[in-house]
């Protein structure tokens, strides 16, 4: 969805405009903050901080000074944001800083770019080793190792029986530990 | 109990790896899509101008989702500690220091609501350690042996025998449902349970040490011969010796380095057999190791534990009645669990079926090990008797190898 559409739609129908928007970025949104937020905010404080964010985003479209036709950055800033700010709040005993927090004002030495370098292959190497698990394995795995769901919640997901999940979801996990260790990935 | 794989390097992850994540797997499912969409137009209309974008962020949260967190950890923590559960995820278990609240009141019933999720999900994770109990079916048919085997094969998975440990069911959960009052003994579930049992024991137990006796009939004599055992599970280790009406040894069994040896100790000879310990061992799921198939085949059965070396057959009929049990119970319209029960100071469950030959069978498992302690096969009809029990067993204790003297022997090639 572009700018221009949002905005179009909702001179009709705001509410569907914003519908639509929320859809469309729902995921995308709920990925950033779920992944800042996973390690020390409860599943109420990330839906809250997700909610924030599309009041914020509608907020900020209503006033309609804007903007680029580029939603998804934009949303994306603001997500990110947003989860940093809750993250302090939440998490203010952590000592681990990202380099798009606000809080960290030091330029970043190489050594810290090559760090965040390193730590992103691996991020990259270990999705790929789960994709090539197929599915529905792949999103099994995600679910319960990442998500943190249960068998069941994720049997509606992937249109298998509870117990047909935990199966699966054992074997799929042998499978992607002996990858990783192939791979010299250790987690 | 080892610790919970976990996807934690996902985290913090830079743009490439979110668009990925987002663009591939769903985070939220589409009833929580709803309630969060609600959730933001309720907050849209009283929106604060202080929450807006860019701005310094001021939240406005209950106070009673702070108590209702604090409430969940301390039930997370101490059950924790009371059972040494690990928690794998962190939501709420850390105590969360959150900004300015507005006044609202704590309800006895809000925080009752929130332990009780806790303790949910306390179950689910204490759970998810477990393999999910497969409820029987009737064996599926295939057309060709092919068939059968790319079935099973679709259904298998090779594991580490000394790992074996992490395809156990909640044993506890099951063997504590047979005991109570209100449950259906005969369920589909308990049957299914103690099925697996029986045809799974080896991941239940690593050593055992005991004597088993049968009957025997020859020339219209019977007999009551014995035995006793040792097997170290773990290390595919094993020793037993039989013992006649008059006490004496007259077979000896040894298994070790690869090798079981039989001594006949009347003929003063021994054989030797090669038998390699089973490093890996495929293992299908439940209802998927036997698939019946047309004649002249009949029918294809994977057995895990057929090929663990533990000395002699029928200790290890007994320890691990795998193919016995599919022969004698995988049709379950036949049997029913008859009672709970002791048996050598064990939790026990009393099978009984009756045959269309008119055969009547009794069978004694032990709960919490899948163990055959007692079976009892017997055909008025035809005199068929078919008897063993298990005399003494102590399961999970230290086994020290017993190993073959060969001196003034010979060997039968």
């Amino acid at each position: 969805m572009k700018h221009s559409e949002y905005q179009r739609l909702s001179e009709t129908d705001e509410t569907k405009a914003q519908k639509t928007l929320f859809r469309e970025y729902l995921n995308y949104v709920y990925t950033i903050v779920f992944n800042r937020l996973r390690s020390c905010g409860s599943r109420e404080d990330i839906d809250e901080c997700v909610i924030d964010v599309f009041t914020d985003v509608f907020a900020s479209y209503e006033s309609k000074n804007s903007k680029s036709d580029d939603m998804k950055g934009f949303i994306g800033t603001v997500a990110l944001r947003k989860a940093a700010a809750y993250y302090h709040k939440l998490c203010k005993d952590k000592t681990v800083a990202l380099l798009d927090d606000e809080a960290v004002s030091d330029v970043p030495s190489e050594e810290d770019i090559s760090e965040i370098a390193e730590k992103s292959e691996m991020q990259q190497m270990l999705l790929r080793l789960i994709d090539s698990l197929g599915e529905p394995d792949a999103t099994i795995i995600i679910q319960k190792y990442y998500y943190g769901r249960s068998s069941r919640e994720i049997s509606a997901m992937v249109s298998l029986s509870p117990s047909m999940v935990r199966v699966r979801s054992s074997r799929a996990l042998k499978k992607l530990r002996r990858l990783l260790t192939d791979n010299n990935i250790s987690i | 109990m080892k610790k919970r794989f976990d996807l934690k390097m996902l985290e913090n992850a830079d743009k490439d790896t979110i668009d990925a994540l987002s663009g591939k797997y769903s985070a939220v499912s589409e009833s929580e899509t709803e309630n969060i969409f609600q959730r933001i137009m309720k907050n849209s209309g009283t929106a604060d101008d202080a929450l807006r974008v860019n701005g310094v962020e001021i939240y406005h949260r209950p106070v009673w989702r702070k108590l209702l967190t604090a409430a969940s950890a301390l039930v997370i923590m101490g059950g924790a500690a009371a059972g040494g559960i690990y928690i794998y995820r962190n939501f709420g278990v850390e105590t969360v220091d959150v900004p300015t609240d507005t006044a609202e009141e704590t309800t006895a019933e809000d925080n009752m609501e929130e332990e009780t999720a806790a303790q949910d999900e306390m179950e689910e994770d204490e759970e998810a350690d477990f393999m999910e109990l497969q409820l029987h079916e009737a064996p599926l048919y295939a057309e060709t042996y092919e068939d059968a085997k790319a079935i099973i094969e679709e259904h298998t998975m090779l594991i580490s025998w000394v790992d074996r440990h992490n395809y156990r069911i909640d044993v506890k959960h099951y063997a504590e449902l047979l005991q109570r009052d209100d449950y259906d003994i005969n369920s589909l579930e308990a049957k299914s349970f103690i099925y697996h049992m029986l045809r799974n024991s080896f991941l239940y137990f690593d050593s055992a040490v005991g004597t088993l006796s049968w009957y025997n009939s020859y020339e219209g004599s019977h007999f009551y011969p014995s035995a006793e055992f040792q097997i170290n599970l773990q290390d595919q280790e094993g020793y037993s010796k039989c013992i006649n009406d008059n006490n004496d040894v007259y077979l000896e069994f040894f298994a070790y380095d690869d090798k079981i040896i039989t001594k006949e100790n009347f003929g003063e000879v021994y054989q030797e057999e090669t038998c390699s310990k089973a490093e890996m061992i495929r293992f299908p799921e439940d209802n998927y190791r036997y698939i019946e198939i047309a004649p002249p085949d009949h029918g294809l059965n994977e057995c895990p534990s057929c090929s663990i070396n533990c000395a002699w057959s029928k200790v290890h009929d007994q320890l691990m009645p795998e193919e016995l049990s599919l022969a004698l119970l995988d049709n379950f319209d036949n049997w029913q669990i008859k009672c709970i029960s002791e048996y050598l100071g064990r939790k026990a469950v009393e099978l009984s079926c009756v045959y269309n030959d008119g055969s009547e069978l009794k069978m004694t498992v032990d709960v919490y090990t899948g163990i055959m302690l007692e079976l009892d096969i017997e055909n008025s009809d035809t005199g068929f008797v078919d008897k063993r029990a298990v005399t003494s067993l102590q399961v999970d204790v230290p086994v020290d190898r017993v190993e073959f003297d060969p001196s003034g022997l010979t060997k039968r090639e």
